[in-house]
């Protein structure tokens, strides 16, 4: 089996896992909009606030969320012993760090669809047509980023007992640079910023998603093994 | 490239947690087309030293080596990922799936033939033939321990590394055992089982290693 084909079966798996219990995606959505409820009704005083804060509610809400779904992700394939089973794949473990990679991007997206639409509403915000472009591209960027690190952190503790305290611990202070980078072009894209600014910070989102595309693929076989 | 025969080698495997010796200087060898046993009490570091066979947790000392019998050639470790197959504690199955499907997902992943016909023999062969698609969480342990013989036989590979395969078994189902390990030892894999229940695996056993508190004591039988 070639490694585009494990991706997609392990994809596949993890659609049909998720479409039987709907555990993820659901329990995502209820956190973020929960979230999304709180920081509206705390932070919204009026138009010129709202467009502020928003930049940095989206990517709380975004980060606690994703996190939830990480850690989910990685239980369902501890539980029952699969992880090593799949790890012990003939097409390797780099190929099992891409397919869960690619499998919480795709749930979180889908929360994402829904949820930020709905935090524009609450906050009363609208993105400016020129912004939406910049607005979708730090929104990719800065969900890849988390997604890499994370997916590689979350198995790295998958055989520890405090991995869902350790999880955010490990994982937060390592995508700074990603979410400042995100909460500043979220900003540019909401029509806040310097002109030009932007760049800056796809430079940085760019280069931190090409480091944390190569460090974890080389280090997941590594820390896969007590 | 396909490669048959296989041996497994173990040469002053070691492990330590800490400052305790949880394996301490573990040789042995394991030929093609045999089955062999370690036994030992609870504690006794069977499970560790099946992770350290199958490569899943790292050696303080020694190695494991798996070599083609016939040319003494080292494996590569994406040869090892395809010919060595194991079968822990736990099954290894997705409790959201039926017993077909994860069947299906792991000969998929294994570069297995993956038709329907084939994995009903296979459920057929373990004794879970019609289970349908209620999904493995409503399983009995006997039947998710019969699943992860299943999943086994489908990834077809040259060695076997089981341990306590007996778990959750009833008679029929440790006869099922005996069955299968006699019928692919006779085919040549190379079978390791780790264990507490020597009696269950009946007679066809080529040697018994005795692990008591990290080490092997008293030389193979």
């Amino acid at each position: 089996m070639s490694a585009m084909g494990t991706i997609a079966l392990i994809l596949k798996k993890d659609v049909l896992v998720e479409l039987r219990t709907r555990e993820v995606v659901v329990t995502m959505g209820l956190f973020a909009l929960l979230l999304v409820i709180v920081f509206a009704f705390a932070f919204h005083v009026d138009m010129d606030s709202a467009r502020r804060v928003t930049p940095g509610i989206l990517w709380v809400v975004l980060l606690f969320s994703a996190t939830v779904g990480l850690s989910r992700v990685f239980e369902r394939e501890r539980q029952g012993g699969c992880l090593e089973v799949l790890l012990r794949a003939p097409a390797g473990p780099q190929t099992v760090f891409v397919a869960k990679v690619l499998g919480v991007l795709l749930f979180t997206t889908v929360v994402l669809v829904v949820t930020v639409p709905l935090m524009l509403v609450f906050l009363r915000v609208s993105i400016p047509t020129e912004g939406i472009g910049l607005f979708i591209t730090a929104l990719a960027l800065g969900m890849y980023g988390f997604t890499s690190v994370g997916t590689l952190v979350a198995g790295m503790l998958s055989s520890s007992r405090l991995r869902d305290v350790l999880l955010p611990v490990v994982v937060y202070p390592l995508v700074v640079p990603v979410v400042i980078g995100g909460v500043e072009l979220t900003h540019v894209a909401l029509g806040g910023g310097l002109p030009g600014e932007e760049v800056m910070w796809l430079k940085l989102m760019i280069g931190f998603d090409m480091l944390f595309t190569v460090i974890p693929v080389w280090l997941f076989p590594r820390v896969m093994v007590d | 490239m396909s490669v048959d025969r296989l041996t497994i080698e173990a040469s002053a495997l070691s492990r330590r947690y800490g400052r305790r010796w949880v394996v301490r200087r573990i040789d042995a060898r394991f030929e093609p087309g045999t089955l062999s046993l370690f036994v030992g009490p609870n504690g006794a570091g069977k499970t560790t030293l099946f992770r350290l066979l199958a490569g899943t947790l790292r050696a303080t000392e020694g190695e494991v080596l798996i070599r083609e019998a016939d040319t003494d050639r080292d494996l590569e470790a994406a040869e090892v990922r395809r010919y060595l197959a194991l079968l822990g504690h736990e099954p290894g199955c997705y409790a959201e799936l039926s017993g077909p499907e994860n069947l299906k997902l792991f000969a998929g992943l294994y570069g297995q033939p993956d038709d329907e016909k084939t994995l009903e023999q296979v459920l057929d062969r373990v004794g879970l033939g019609g289970v349908g698609i209620r999904p493995t969480s409503a399983y009995s342990r006997g039947m998710l321990q019969r699943l992860g013989l299943a999943r086994l036989i489908v990834q077809d590979a040259r060695i076997w590394l089981m341990d306590e395969p007996t778990t959750g078994l009833d008679e029929a189902g440790r006869a099922l055992l005996r069955d299968v390990l006699a019928e692919d030892r006779e085919r040549g894999r190379t079978l390791v089982a780790i264990t507490h229940d020597v009696a269950s695996f009946g007679d066809g056993l080529d040697q018994v290693h005795r692990l008591e508190r990290g080490r092997l004591v008293g030389g193979a039988s």
